[in-house]
């Protein structure tokens, strides 16, 4: 259970982005991901969780390689993915696969689900016969909950959880280890985000198949994962246990974010969240010194300004990057 | 389990799984087209007049050139032969007619190759490349939009002379602007779609995904916008003929017809009410087909 199956490290992420100028001027970069380091470990789900606009997606993207990574390694399999090309990335692909956030726009319109679900197969399984990468699209579509004769339909007929369904379905087809999920329900109804997130679990349970969550919404990822990231301007801020994360937040991030969550409570008056964090992320174009976060920090010193905290053990399987962590 | 053994279902999603997509999205697209009256009835229009324009003047007894003195300006009949009615210089208006639906069409279908070729190509080239070299390539389609048509035209008629061929290509050379603006959105904005992404993520190679993913969305839009293009180059020609830039007597073409039957129109009104009807029919059969296409493509507009 503890042995590491991904190991990410040290990855940055970072965009050019087109200054003013007429014709672009000069470019500016924009770093979306900065020196995030952590281990996946088998079975396990990681919840990763901030702000949108704070590298999320991007470090889940980064380490399939759907974005080139600027700088860092991702180790699988003890070989590098972010040094390889497309064509010797290729087949490992098969192990590391990924569900979107929007349902509808991560499948071809012009495909069936059918065809969906059984396109991997064609790169990752072609000594299958068609007739066996059907038989298999459609117990596919069946394990996710979908009837067999909507193989046939489209994308567009269906409704927001049934596309997760199909993307979950097209993911899972090739038995991957590890499977990103960039907010898969943040686009769904409650209800459905349940059923979603229950059939993410019960696949996991059977294949044993490790998950890195990415959400922004807290109660989901409590649900979900047993570690959690929490991720801001790009930086880990803080790695621990679910559960200790929850009860003993130790960076003044996350106890912030754990203060935001709705309580479901109607006795509770409204607007009775003092200590809610205020102030907008600050641009990652030009983010603070030192700490990123110090900005919006209520525990901000002058040692946050001209440091950035490192990533340090607090406990057992804890980590932290702050210079006053609340013991 | 028993729906699996549903034959028919399992022959099509064989088929697709070995590759031969396209052709199960056309087959839709296909049929969807065929359940639209309007789209198919003008499909039949539009070959009726086609291969009328193609045989017509091989067959009738009058020739487009074939002036008779005993018939000069006569009113449609079927005596002689001149059923469409005759023109001031007792030619067969039937045999024009039809004569100049060879050029017009033509034309339309000629000048709309020419800007399918170059849009299409400028356009996806443009769009995939992007930064920079899309910023240059565009502002130059801009800069080329900025200038009237007929202005261009003019210009180049006066430089080179006039030449049936040079309105081909003055017409060409016009309308693919809009035929690459359109290709460059939608290759952008496939480019960046997710469901292309996700097709990285499974390890598709570049060719796949422009066979699977990037055309096949790309030519929906590209398609209807050929079936409009059509007629609005039919119309280019006529009202360039009719203001006497376009094709030149005795070659004729529906715009030069309407032209000298706007001139009779008191003597003579069939010289107008036949060529303007054809034009008129062939507009809306290129239109309808065009909706009935787009339609078609996109089920996402149903």
């Amino acid at each position: 259970m503890t042995t590491a199956i991904l190991e990410v490290d040290g990855l940055s992420v970072s965009y050019s982005i087109p200054g003013d100028g007429l014709l672009g001027g000069g470019m500016r970069s924009l770093q979306a991901v900065n020196d995030v380091s952590f281990s996946l470990q088998a079975g396990e789900t990681l919840g990763v969780v901030g702000e949108t606009g704070c590298g999320k997606s991007s470090l889940g993207k980064a380490i399939l390689q759907l974005v080139k990574p600027s700088a860092g390694r991702v180790i699988w399999n003890n070989r590098d993915l972010c040094g390889l090309t497309r064509k010797s990335l290729r087949p490992l692909r098969k192990d590391l696969q990924i569900i979107f956030q929007d349902p509808l726009s991560s499948l071809n319109p012009r495909l069936c689900v059918g065809e969906i679900v059984a396109e991997p197969l064609l790169i990752h399984a072609p000594e299958l016969s068609a007739r066996e990468r059907e038989q298999r699209a459609i117990a596919m579509l069946e394990r996710v909950g979908l009837r067999p004769e909507m193989a046939l339909r489209y994308p567009n007929e269906f409704s927001g959880g049934q596309c997760q369904r199909v993307s979950i379905a097209r993911a899972m087809i090739v038995e991957p280890k590890v499977v990103v999920c960039d907010e898969p329900v943040s686009a769904l109804d409650v209800s459905v985000q349940a059923q979603i997130c229950n059939l993410l679990r019960e696949l996991q349970r059977e294949t044993g198949i490790a998950l890195l969550f990415i959400s922004h919404d807290l109660s989901v990822v409590r649900y979900m994962a047993q570690r959690i990231l929490v991720m801001y301007l790009g930086r880990i801020m803080e790695l621990a246990p679910r559960d200790e994360l929850f009860t003993k937040p130790l960076h003044p991030y996350s106890q912030a974010l754990i203060r935001s969550v709705p309580v479901p409570d109607p006795a509770m008056p409204l607007n009775d969240y003092p200590d809610a964090l205020s102030g907008d992320l600050p641009s990652p174009l030009d983010p603070p010194s030192g700490c990123v976060f110090r900005t919006r920090c209520p525990k901000s010193t002058p040692i946050c300004v001209s440091q950035a905290p490192p990533l340090e053990r607090r406990g057992d399987r804890h980590l932290v990057a702050c210079h006053h962590p609340e013991e | 389990m028993n729906a699996r053994s549903n034959i028919l279902r399992s022959a099509q999603i064989a088929k697709a799984a070995r590759g031969e997509v396209s052709e199960s999205l056309w087959r839709q697209a296909a049929r969807r087209f065929a359940r639209n009256k309007a789209a198919m009835f003008s499909c039949y229009t539009l070959v009726v007049i086609g291969l009328a324009s193609i045989f017509v003047p091989m067959f009738w007894p009058h020739g487009i050139e074939d002036a008779s003195w005993e018939y000069i300006g006569t009113a449609p009949s079927l005596e002689a032969w001149h059923w469409f009615g005759t023109d001031a210089n007792g030619r067969d208006l039937l045999v024009r007619v039809f004569y100049g639906g060879r050029v017009s069409l033509s034309i339309g279908l000629l000048t709309t190759l020419v800007a399918l070729c170059i849009g299409v190509t400028y356009g996806s080239v443009a769009g995939f490349i992007g930064g920079r070299t899309d910023g240059f390539m565009m502002r130059f389609v801009d800069v080329m939009y900025s200038l009237p048509l007929l202005f261009f035209i003019i210009i180049l008629v006066t430089v080179f002379g006039r030449n049936i061929f040079l309105v081909f290509l003055a017409i060409g050379a016009v309308e693919w602007l809009t035929m690459a603006r359109i290709v460059r959105g939608q290759t952008l904005s496939i480019k960046n779609q997710e469901y292309v992404e996700s097709a990285e993520a499974i390890g598709m190679t570049r060719p796949m995904i422009l066979r699977r993913y990037i055309v096949p969305n790309v030519l929906g839009p590209v398609v209807v916008y050929v079936t409009l293009l059509i007629p609005t180059n039919i119309l280019i020609e006529s009202y360039l003929s009719f203001i006497g830039l376009g094709v030149q007597e005795p070659l004729t073409s529906w715009g030069l017809l309407i032209s000298q039957g706007a001139g009779q129109l008191d003597s003579a009104p069939w010289m107008l009410f036949f060529p303007a009807t054809f034009l008129a029919i062939t507009m809306f059969s290129f239109n309808f087909i065009g909706d009935g296409l787009r339609d078609a493509l996109d089920p996402r507009q149903r």
